[in-house]
Order: structure tokens, then C-alpha cells, then sequence
């Protein structure tokens, strides 16, 4: 009896901590000094390749954003490669897993930071990653960018931190606003996970719902891992909503849009960002999809030449058609060569300066002005899901 | 919609996801009953499982696609084959301490996950239902039909694998040779084959259920992780070793998650379903339908 009951708990605790993904890595206590890290990137001869990092889910069901977050960004780098590179030096992109674990990320960031001397760094799309990774790349002065919208990322006080894309409440006012103004809709349901994204996106339609004097009818959450969402629907479909919002990742979304349709909802889907790309389409299914709602900094318009001119060189470098990650790592990474041009002398210091005086610059998702807290764009718009297609609203 | 019928709804749901735990438990159960090996390979297994059928069903195989049973049978068989290959791998580890036993199959199961990105890739897919999408519709309670088809091909599939054991020559080799394994090759019974074929049944059994909750999940090489551990769980909590605990394991956890997420809280149901497996090992450390012995391990 007491043999059973140990080994219960000696398998238990052996099998979370395999399925919590062990790092070999051990956890840094004390890191170097500040001067040190920076000297050395100083220090790189003239010549030698200027180092992005991108840190990302490669692997697991959000693999697709690391994926997205290394097209945008290699574009951008090998356009300015083509065109001489920087200071006569040519820009490297080097890219890590960190399967959308923080205590994954964190290893790598500090890795990232000391051995491998990046000028910069792309980390994470995940809110809960790029949270976890704010205070190493503050301290080591290196400028981080990311496409996480959870709004505590730029409230964190560090000058290092950079947001290529609009923060989540941006996503989900507009989508708000434009359901209850546009629609005349009023009785809302929400569905969102428990990560920083997802929770943070719930907290954000709540906030625009109260806005407009109304509440959700109910909110439901869920686990990351989780694929079944009866019990929540369920409970969602006997409140009777016109709207479910979903708050979760690419595939969750996906999921849960299958679902919902499948327990009998005939109302309106609509989401934020995970919900206005191919993922979540091909996730939900073309016929489930057909008619969604979503928001995003950035969909393709044939009528704006720079958009055009960004999808076709997408589509010849990656033969596919871009989204808005693979439009905001461009747009982000832009800003940063740009950066890189006028820091003298180039350091990932003087580059995170630099950055913080952008103001004016146009790029695919609007015109850039980068703030004190490192939030460089606002404004989302509209858009539908129509046959297995992102499109831009038009009013019908 | 009344309380009645959102409780119903709920409650096939959760026989739903408890069917494919159940399965996955199975395997879990007949492998440490006949080996004393307790397989933490066996998330992987059904993950791996599930490729192997649904490669078919999507014509990634040279782009040859076959309808959905047959995938199915496919799926079954290969797998079942990648489990005699796994049970003459794992056949030195059966008879090692429980420390060394959790570090191989733990280590062989992380191979196995890491052979699916480099063969698959990382990112995964959904599968398209081979039946169709729309609900149908009784007394409120929506059911669809790839869970009725699952809820249904898993109790078919344990009702078999019991008559199997129960009755057939073969069967009732497996269960002497799970009892006493001395007295069993005394009397002529080849041990190992039987394990063999024990290790072959538990791979196919979690193929089965990898392949018909395909549809209904998305399929991607992560996927083991949180089916194995629940199965395990489940395995834990109908009796470890117990082939019927094994399937009420399963299928009380998938109601457990299903109820606690409908009824209770939404944001907790894991917790929720761990914490009473906890309460009941402390009342009934042998599990719901345990065996006494189990504890001559």
C-alpha cells in the first residue's frame, strides 16, 4: 500500500515535470556586468555580420509564429543585405526554439545576450515569453522587439522593449466598437484562455464592452493544451449570446469556432488577432470560418503600393501569401535598420536611442511613432472571413 | 435548453474525450500488468499512432489518400507493428528499478516526439471529419457525429478486447503469463511472445483512439503530452494493472474535466479533475477498481 501510494507520486512528479519541457540549461544567478556585454558587441571588428536573434515557438501548436516572425524579418534583413548591408557590414538572422515556454525563453535570452552578442532581438510573439524575457534584454541593453499585444509588456519601464504591432486593446475596441455601432449587437459571450494573450485579450473586450455600458453574459476560460470545449460552450450557448469572442491562440480559436458551430450556435464569431489569419481558417475549416469577424494592424490591398510591392516579394521569397506577423517583423525589423543606421558607433545601446526618436515613418501598418514606453503604432481595422479568405470590411 | 439537457450534453462530451483516455489507458494498464513496466512512451505511442493513420486519410503518403476506415486499419496495424519493435527495446527495462524504468521509457518517448517534427514537422494540421459536420439534434442535446463515432468504435473496441482476453487461447495465454510469469513458462506459455503482443494490442488500442479523435482535436507532435499524462492519470485512478479500472479511470476523468468545466469553473478544470484523483488514492490508494495484486510489484 505504501509502495503504491509512493509510486503514484514519484511518477506523477516525474511525468509534469517531463511534460513542463526540462531545461538542461541552468538558471543564471549572476550575470555578468552590464559594461561588459555591451563592450563586447562594441568591440566587433568592422566587416563582421551584424547578429538579429529571434526567439520563438518553432515547434508545438504555436510553431506557426515563429515561422511567420522569421519571414517577415528575413525579408527585411535581405533586402538590406542586397542593398549593401549596414555600414558595409552585412546583417545575420540567427533563430531559436524556445517551444513558447518562458523558462525556455529566458535561457535562450540570456544566451542570446552573452554568448552569441546580438545588436537585436525578436522575442517573443507570445505575450507570456516576451514578458518573461523584458528584464535580461534590459539589462543587457540589447533592443527587444516583439508582436505580443499583451499591454503589461510596455508598461514593464524598460527602454529597450519595442512593440511592431498595435497592443491588444487596440485589436479589441475596434472590434467592439464596430460590433455594437455597426451590427447593433449587445448580447456578448467570451471565451479566452488562461496565458497572458489570451486573458489579456478577454480583460480587453470586457474593458471595450464596459465602455459601451455593456457586460458579457458570461466569460469562460480555459487551459492552453485543452481540445475539447463542450462543457464551456455549453455553458455559453444557455446565455443565448449573438457574439462569441474568442480570446486564444490560432488553433484553440479555431477549435472552439468548429465547436461552437457544431453544439448548434448560429450567432457571430468574431476575435482579435490569432482569429484574422490562415491558421485559424484552416483550423476552423473554410465553411466554419466563412463570415468571422477579426481585426488586424495590416490585411493585403492591392490599392496601396507599398503593400503590394511587400506581398509579391513575400510570395517570390516564401511562396505564400503574407499575414499580419509576417507584415509587422517586416515593418519592426525596418525600423531597427533604420535604427542601426544612424547609431554612431553602433551598439545595441545607441541602436535602442535611436530607435525611441522614429517618429513619421511610414511602414505596411500605418505611420510609426515610436513612445517613451516603446509602443510604435495604434489602429486596427476590420475585416471578414470570406470563401477561406482574409478580406478587408467593406460594408456588406 | 433545460438543466437536464446541458447536463447530458456535458456529460457525452466528456465520455467523448473519457473514451479516448480510457483507450489510451488501456494500454497503460495491460503493458504494466504483463511487463510490471510502466510505459511513459506510450503518450508519444499515440501520437505517433495518430500519424500513422491520418497520413493516409490526407494522402501524405505519395499522395495516395484511402478512405477513413481503412486509414484507420492502417493506422492500427503500423502502429501495433511499431509496438513489438518497442517491446523488444523495452524488454531489458521491465526488469530494472522503477527510477531507471521512468528514465528509459521517459527518454525513448522525447525520441519519439523529436522523430515526429524531423518526419512531419512541428506545426500540424486539423483533420477534416470523414462524417458529417452537422450536429444531430435530440431533445436540445447536440451530438456530433465523430464523438458518437468514437464514444461507439472505443466501447466496441474494449467490449472485443475483453471477450479477447476472457476467452480466446491466446487471451487466456496473456492473462496466465501477466499473473505468474514463472509458472506460466513452466507450462509452456512463450512469455515474451505474449508480452509482445500485449505491447502490440496497447499501441494499436492508442492508435485507435489518436486516429478517431483526429478529427475533433488538431493534430500535431505536442499532442502526447497532455493525453499521455491524463491517460496515465486515468490508469492511476481505476487501479493500476486493472484492465475494467483503466476504462472507468478514463472515463471518470473525461466526465471530471467535462463537469467541472461546464458546472464549475471553466479556468480550472485540470485542477479540478487531479485534485478528486488525489482524494480518492488517499481514500482507495488502489484506485477505483483496484486490484490487490497490483501492490506485489
Amino acid at each position: 500500500m505504501k509502495r503504491t501510494i509512493l509510486f503514484v507520486f514519484m511518477a506523477l512528479a516525474i511525468l509534469l515535470a517531463a511534460c513542463a519541457s526540462p531545461t538542461a540549461a541552468p538558471a543564471p544567478t549572476s550575470a555578468p556586468a552590464q559594461p561588459a556585454a555591451t563592450k563586447a558587441v562594441a568591440s566587433q571588428p568592422t566587416g563582421e555580420p551584424i547578429k538579429i536573434g529571434i526567439i520563438a515557438a518553432f515547434s508545438g501548436t504555436n510553431a506557426v509564429l515563429g515561422d511567420w516572425m522569421k519571414k517577415g524579418t528575413t525579408l527585411a534583413v535581405e533586402e538590406k543585405n542586397k542593398a549593401g548591408g549596414i555600414q558595409g557590414r552585412q546583417i545575420q538572422v540567427i533563430t531559436y526554439d524556445d517551444e513558447a515556454d518562458p523558462t525556455k525563453s529566458v535561457n535562450l535570452a540570456q544566451k542570446v545576450a552573452t554568448e552569441d552578442k546580438v545588436m537585436a532581438v525578436w522575442a517573443t510573439s507570445n505575450s507570456t515569453s516576451a514578458l518573461a524575457d523584458i528584464p535580461i534584454f534590459a539589462q543587457y541593453k540589447i533592443p527587444q522587439f516583439t508582436n505580443g499585444t499583451n499591454v503589461d509588456i510596455t508598461n514593464k519601464g524598460s527602454a529597450y522593449i519595442f512593440r511592431a504591432t498595435p497592443a491588444g486593446p487596440s485589436f479589441e475596441d475596434t472590434l467592439i466598437d464596430f460590433l455594437i455601432t455597426v451590427k447593433g449587437m449587445k448580447k456578448f459571450a467570451i471565451i479566452a484562455d488562461t496565458s497572458a494573450y489570451g486573458k489579456g485579450e478577454g480583460d480587453y473586450q470586457e474593458a471595450a464592452l464596459k465602455r459601451n455600458n455593456l457586460q458579457a453574459l458570461t466569460r469562460e476560460a480555459f487551459g492552453i493544451d485543452d481540445k475539447d470545449f463542450t462543457g464551456q460552450l455549453t455553458k455559453i450557448l444557455q446565455t443565448q449570446p449573438e457574439v462569441l469572442l474568442l480570446g486564444s491562440s490560432e488553433v484553440a480559436s479555431g477549435l472552439i469556432a468548429k465547436q461552437a458551430r457544431q453544439l448548434g450556435f448560429k450567432g457571430q464569431i468574431a476575435g482579435g488577432a490569432a482569429v484574422g489569419t490562415p491558421k485559424f481558417i484552416e483550423t476552423a475549416g473554410e465553411t466554419i470560418a466563412e463570415g468571422v469577424f477579426f481585426t488586424t494592424p495590416w490585411l493585403h490591398d492591392e490599392a496601396n503600393e507599398m503593400s503590394l510591392k511587400f506581398v509579391n516579394a513575400y510570395k517570390a521569397r516564401w511562396n505564400e501569401t503574407p499575414e499580419f506577423h509576417g507584415a509587422n517583423t517586416y515593418d519592426g525589423t525596418k525600423l531597427l535598420l533604420l535604427a542601426m543606421e544612424k547609431a554612431n558607433p553602433l551598439t545595441s545601446e545607441n541602436v535602442a536611442a535611436e530607435l525611441h526618436k522614429i517618429s513619421g515613418h511610414k511602414g505596411l501598418q500605418g505611420t510609426f511613432n515610436v513612445t517613451a514606453k516603446g509602443e510604435t503604432i495604434t489602429g486596427t481595422l476590420v475585416g471578414i472571413i470570406k470563401g477561406g479568405k482574409l478580406t478587408v470590411w467593406t460594408g456588406k | 435548453m433545460n438543466i437536464v439537457s446541458i447536463f447530458i450534453q456535458t456529460l457525452v462530451g466528456g465520455i467523448g474525450i473519457g473514451s479516448l483516455y480510457a483507450l489510451v489507458a488501456l494500454g497503460y494498464s495491460m503493458i504494466y500488468r504483463s511487463m510490471g513496466l510502466v510505459n511513459f512512451a506510450h503518450g508519444s505511442i499515440y501520437m505517433i499512432g495518430t500519424y500513422f493513420g491520418i497520413i493516409w486519410y490526407r494522402g501524405m503518403v505519395m499522395g495516395l489518400q484511402v478512405p477513413y476506415p481503412i486509414a484507420f486499419v492502417m493506422g492500427i496495424l503500423l502502429t501495433a507493428i511499431l509496438g513489438l519493435i518497442l517491446e523488444r527495446i523495452f524488454r531489458p527495462l521491465a526488469h530494472l528499478d522503477l527510477m531507471l524504468m521512468l528514465l528509459g521509457t521517459i527518454g525513448l518517448g522525447y525520441v519519439l516526439d523529436n522523430l515526429a517534427v524531423i518526419i512531419w514537422g512541428a506545426e500540424g494540421f486539423a483533420v477534416n471529419s470523414p462524417l458529417p459536420n452537422e450536429p444531430i439534434v435530440i431533445g436540445g442535446v447536440a451530438l456530433l457525429p465523430q464523438m458518437l463515432l468514437l464514444i461507439t468504435v472505443s466501447a466496441l473496441l474494449m467490449v472485443g478486447l475483453n471477450v479477447f482476453l476472457a476467452k480466446s487461447k491466446m487471451g487466456k495465454a496473456m492473462r496466465a503469463a501477466a499473473q505468474d510469469r514463472e509458472t506460466a513458462s513452466a507450462m509452456g506459455i512463450p512469455v515474451n511472445t505474449t508480452n509482445a503482443l500485449v505491447f502490440a494490442i496497447g499501441a494499436g488500442l492508442a492508435a485507435a483512439a489518436g486516429i478517431l479523435a483526429a478529427p475533433i482535436v488538431y493534430v500535431n507532435p505536442a499532442m502526447s503530452a497532455a493525453v499521455g499524462l491524463k491517460g496515465f492519470a486515468a490508469f492511476i485512478l481505476g487501479g493500476a494493472g486493472s484492465i475494467p479500472g483503466a476504462i472507468v479511470g478514463g472515463l471518470v476523468f473525461g466526465v471530471l474535466e467535462a463537469i467541472s468545466a461546464g458546472f464549475i469553473s471553466s479556468a480550472y478544470t485540470k485542477g479540478i479533475a487531479f485534485v478528486v484523483m488525489i482524494v480518492v488514492l488517499m481514500i482507495k490508494p488502489a484506485g477505483i477498481v483496484g486490484e490487490v495484486t497490483v501492490d506485489k510489484v
